[in-house]
């Protein structure tokens, strides 16, 4: 028993100083580090703008107002109904990493253990799961999130739904590749012999040994959401305009685009800067995670 | 070769019947169908009729049937709203959309290559440090947004080009291709830029340089030429997205591609339409991707030996392959 007592101790100082290692080489990143600044500042905005943003804000009409280019007193300028766009960008934010994140833990939820089980079981079960994979990624994932969507409806849940299955291949492949690395190791061989069952092996032995290419698939994935999810609002089937989505008033600002361009710049920089943050943390997490990759 | 051709070619058949299946019944359950929308123009007998015709009074299952018959006697079906055969459809957008992609696979090719190259051989400079900053704000920008940032910009603004359509030639391809190729450019110059500095490394080019070589043929012929699989495997990947991705750039610069015409037809639940431009999608990037891998036998010998006895090599190189072969004899 403590012999046990003392692997376990030996074992968790091995992952403290495992994690100390990634998080030096992570903030050596200066471009990874900046990523993570603007995504600590964009998720307190969008986690708390709910409370401090007046609402009047954010809907208040001023029609005296309208079309306003960008002055210092209307920083992004004013809508055609006289509505700060500066605001009504901040509030956006919290649509658009909302979507975002559901998004991919959804495709996170069905991808991995898809593809765990495929990566363990081999064989059939493998050549299944696989090729269903390929049938569906046969299918542009665009196309995909747009028939989802008019399948289940034009809602925000169903939006993420929609970006979010459409991905799952890419979640079922990375993780599928990731456990082939580790299921052939000893120490799962060993749990076998101890009679653990497979669920337990998957989820306590091998999915946590293979989780880094995981992590990183997910941050990227973030951003390709985001993409995603502001294109179909684009293309008029994701979210509707009056709601501040960055893709939505993408939308209605693109018929005053003559003339009023800026309607559109905004809501547009808001989201390749955020787009921008998720990427530049994901690739220095791969760096970080998996040092042999960098160059 | 031969034989891995037809394989691949082969290969193609289920997914097209899962992908035939899976589109067919994601518009069957959504809501209502293209009859109901030009419903209004006919008698109630005709609109009767027209629902008989198109298995609208049976069940799913036997409208798919009827699909299925007709895939198999090599016709895609008719499309209801445009009253014409799918593949006539196709085949008028077809044109547009392979000339938007290739151009834009063009316009990133030529800029990444290049930068990826110099990015890789002054590792470390000004210019690779620049060459990673602007490929990954490439890779972060919305397609469609600098879409219309450009459209402001040169045809708004400074009246140089034409913002839609494909009317003026040459001049009006240049803005969507520039919008799509800048999304493609970003993974081109990454891979290029890595695949160089894991060649850039190695032992022969220190040889090769020992020798006297001249530097630019150190790098165009001994260096590239070795980098060039993980390049032609990016390249081929990215004409696959611009072929099939390309559909919210069409749809700003009013491009009249396959893009336009699926969304369209999802909109107004056409879904032979549907149906069979993604099929058609689909094939178009396996075979895309079939001539990528015949183009690494022709750029690497050593692959080039492996296709010629698949056989023999390939049982020895990998053997956890044979017995995902056996199960699908």
């Amino acid at each position: 028993m403590s012999k046990g007592k003392e692997i376990a101790a030996v074992t968790a100082a091995g992952t403290k100083s495992k994690r100390r290692d990634i998080w030096r080489r992570f903030r050596r990143n200066k471009g990874a580090m900046l990523g993570m600044l603007i995504l600590i500042v964009l998720i307190l905005v969008g986690a708390t703008v709910d409370f401090w943003l007046p609402e009047d804000w954010i809907v208040g009409q001023n029609l005296t107002e309208k079309l306003q280019h960008p002055s210092a007193k209307h920083l992004f300028g004013t809508d055609e109904l006289g509505r700060d766009l500066f605001w009504r960008t901040v509030y956006g934010t919290r649509f658009s990493l909302a979507i975002g994140f559901v998004a991919v833990i959804i495709s996170a939820l069905i991808g991995v253990p898809l593809g765990a089980v495929a990566g363990y079981y081999g064989g059939k079960i493998e050549t299944v799961i696989m090729r269903i994979t390929d049938i569906f990624s046969a299918i542009p994932s665009i196309l995909m999130a747009i028939a989802i969507v008019s399948v289940l409806g034009r809602t925000t849940i169903n939006l993420m739904l929609a970006v979010g299955i459409a991905a799952v291949p890419q979640f079922t492949r990375v993780t599928r590749a990731s456990v082939l690395t580790v299921k052939n190791e000893e120490y799962i061989e060993a749990a076998r012999a101890l009679g653990k069952t497979d669920p337990y092996i998957i989820f306590r032995h091998i999915l946590p040994n293979c989780l880094s290419p995981i992590i990183v698939q997910t941050t990227l994935r973030v951003a390709g959401a985001i993409i995603s999810a502001s294109s179909l609002s684009f293309l008029g089937i994701g979210i509707k305009p009056p709601t501040p989505e960055w893709g939505a008033l993408l939308t209605a600002g693109k018929t005053y685009i003559m003339g009023y361009s800026y309607l559109c710049l905004f809501p547009g920089l808001a989201i390749m800067i955020t787009v921008l943050a998720f990427n530049m943390v994901g690739d220095g997490l791969r760096d970080a995670l998996d040092p042999k990759l960098k160059n | 070769m031969h034989r891995y051709i037809i394989k691949r070619v082969l290969m193609l058949i289920p997914i097209i019947l899962g992908v035939s299946f899976i589109v067919f019944f994601m518009m069957d359950m959504a809501e209502g169908n293209a009859l109901d929308l030009i419903g209004l123009e006919y008698s109630e007998e005709k609109l009767a009729e027209l629902y008989r015709q198109y298995g609208y009074d049976r069940s799913v299952f036997y409208r798919y049937f009827l699909y299925m018959k007709n895939l198999l006697h090599g016709s895609l079906g008719q499309s209801i709203i445009y009253k014409k055969d799918v593949w006539e459809l196709y085949m008028q957008r077809l044109p547009a959309t392979l000339k938007l992609a290739s151009a834009s696979v063009l316009v990133a090719v030529v800029l990444s290559i290049p930068l990826g190259i110099k990015a890789a051989t002054t590792h470390g400079s000004l210019v690779d440090n620049t060459s990673m900053v602007v490929s990954i704000v490439g890779l972060s920008m919305p397609n469609y947004w600098l879409g219309l940032m450009l459209a402001v910009l040169f045809a708004q603004k400074l009246h140089w080009l034409p913002s839609s359509g494909d009317l003026n030639g040459i001049k009006s391809l240049i803005l969507p291709a520039i919008t799509v190729g800048t999304g493609l450019m970003a993974t081109m110059t990454r891979t290029t830029r890595s695949s160089m500095l894991d060649v850039i490394r190695q032992d022969y080019l220190r040889t090769a340089r020992a020798k006297g070589v001249p530097e630019k043929v150190v790098i165009n012929k001994h260096a590239l030429r070795n980098a060039l699989i993980p390049i032609i495997t990016v390249v081929g990947t990215e004409m696959g997205k611009a072929l099939g991705g390309a559909v919210v750039t069409e749809n700003v610069f009013a491009w009249p591609g396959v893009g336009r015409l699926i969304i369209d037809s999802v909109n107004q639940r056409d879904t032979a339409v549907v149906t069979g431009c993604i099929i058609l999608t689909a094939v178009l990037i396996s075979i895309v991707q079939l001539i990528v891998d015949i183009l690494y036998a022709f750029v690497d010998p050593r692959l080039r030996a492996q296709y010629s006895a698949p056989r023999k090599k390939k049982a020895k190189a990998a053997p956890p392959a044979a017995p995902e072969r056996r199960a699908a004899a």
